[in-house]
């Protein structure tokens, strides 16, 4: 059975009321949810959040899908739209000084990443990610994370392909620059 | 310089061009430091793609979101219809009753607000139930009859009052004719002031 057609019979089974349908396909997707929404939001914290709130769309959303787009292209368009809006949540947060830097447990990766050198990779690109504009930051992880060709990424935010090239090579050429500074820091 | 080394990683170029950046690439120093640069922050983002992580974290996922299920269903539809009438009552009234020259001032609306307000307002705004979610759930006596009950709670009315909530026939622009300036000043303040939920 092709992934195509895995995806069309775990909708279909949940529609018609098997709820062990959609468990199946959140274990499927809920690594690549789960990175998307990690690299976006720089933090594990935020990420897990993120991901709940996307599985909660897909939940609500699903009986309505029909199927006019992929639903891996469907399922990245709602984890990039909750976690660009989860950002812009958290931005408005701590402009009403409601939630500082020290709500965000920053120690939560300990929890889930034992080698302490990938840790400190993850949290160079987390930090050095944040850094980029939301929709270049958006595109780049599209691109060279999840490895997507750029039509696809323009299926998933509605931008032109040549705007997503030329979004894509500044991204690409300031995390360059960041990671220079970085190793040389 | 930069962008025909990116195009040429993103595998932008064609044939010909490819052919030309590498012969270059054999010959300028400059391009092949560049060209270095970028082949060694490219293995770097390489090596983050498939990072392991504790696969505890990924079994709990589903549970954790079986438990904001139910959640959920506990609690969201009476949360979620309170709100709605008292962000419209605050909306309504302040469009209808603005003191001229006045812009709506979020920061005092917010100020006496708690984390968790701010949280539901913000999910509310983003809607993940709509009107017709709401409303499907109740026919006409039973969504009175919540209505009532919850504005009888906010506004510490006897429950015989009730039959005054619901004025269908009320026309604001009417109100707000016959009042004065100083009298909507007041009501603005008071709006601003009430804590609804």
């Amino acid at each position: 059975m092709s992934n195509a057609e895995e995806d069309l019979s775990l909708v279909k089974n949940f529609i018609d009321g098997d709820e062990t349908s959609f468990n199946r396909l959140v274990l499927k997707y809920q690594q690549k949810i789960y990175w998307h929404a990690r690299r976006m939001t720089g933090n594990h914290f935020d990420a897990e959040e993120v991901v709940q709130e996307v599985l909660m769309v897909i939940y609500k959303k699903l009986k309505g899908f029909e199927f006019r787009s992929s639903l891996y292209t469907w399922i990245y368009t709602i984890t990039s739209t909750r976690s660009i809006n989860f950002i812009n949540r958290r931005k408005v947060k701590e402009s009403f000084s409601i939630d500082d830097e020290s709500f965000i447990d920053l120690k939560s990766d300990e929890k889930i990443i034992h080698n302490i050198e990938t840790k400190e990779k993850l949290e160079k690109l987390d930090k050095i990610l944040q850094l980029l504009p939301l929709k270049q930051r958006e595109v780049f992880i599209l691109r060279n994370f999840d490895e997507m060709n750029y039509e696809e990424i323009s299926n998933i935010t509605g931008k032109s392909i040549g705007g997503l090239k030329a979004n894509y090579f500044h991204a690409f050429k300031k995390v360059v620059e960041l990671m220079k500074e970085d190793n040389n820091g | 310089m930069d962008d025909r080394i990116l195009q040429y990683l993103d595998g932008q170029l064609s044939e010909s061009e490819k052919r030309d950046f590498e012969k270059e690439l054999n010959s300028s120093p400059k391009l092949k430091k560049k060209y270095d640069e970028y082949i060694s922050s490219q293995s770097e983002l390489n090596d983050l793609r498939n990072i392991e992580i504790d696969k505890t974290y990924f079994n709990g996922i589903v549970p954790e979101f079986r438990r904001r299920v139910e959640v959920k269903k506990k609690t969201k539809r009476i949360f979620s219809f309170s709100f709605a009438n008292s962000l419209a009552a605050i909306l309504i009234l302040y469009f209808v009753l603005k003191p001229s020259g006045n812009d709506l001032n979020l920061n005092e609306i917010a100020k006496n607000w708690t984390a968790n307000d701010f949280d539901n307002a913000i999910e509310y705004v983003e809607q993940p139930y709509t009107v017709s979610d709401i409303t499907d759930n109740y026919n006409t006596a039973e969504l009175d009859s919540v209505i009532s009950g919850i504005l009888t709670n906010e506004l510490n009315l006897s429950s015989n009052n009730n039959s005054y909530l619901i004025d269908n026939s009320l026309d604001y622009n009417k109100i707000s004719a016959q009042i004065n300036n100083t009298e909507t000043n007041n009501l603005y303040n008071k709006i601003l002031n009430k804590k609804y939920f």
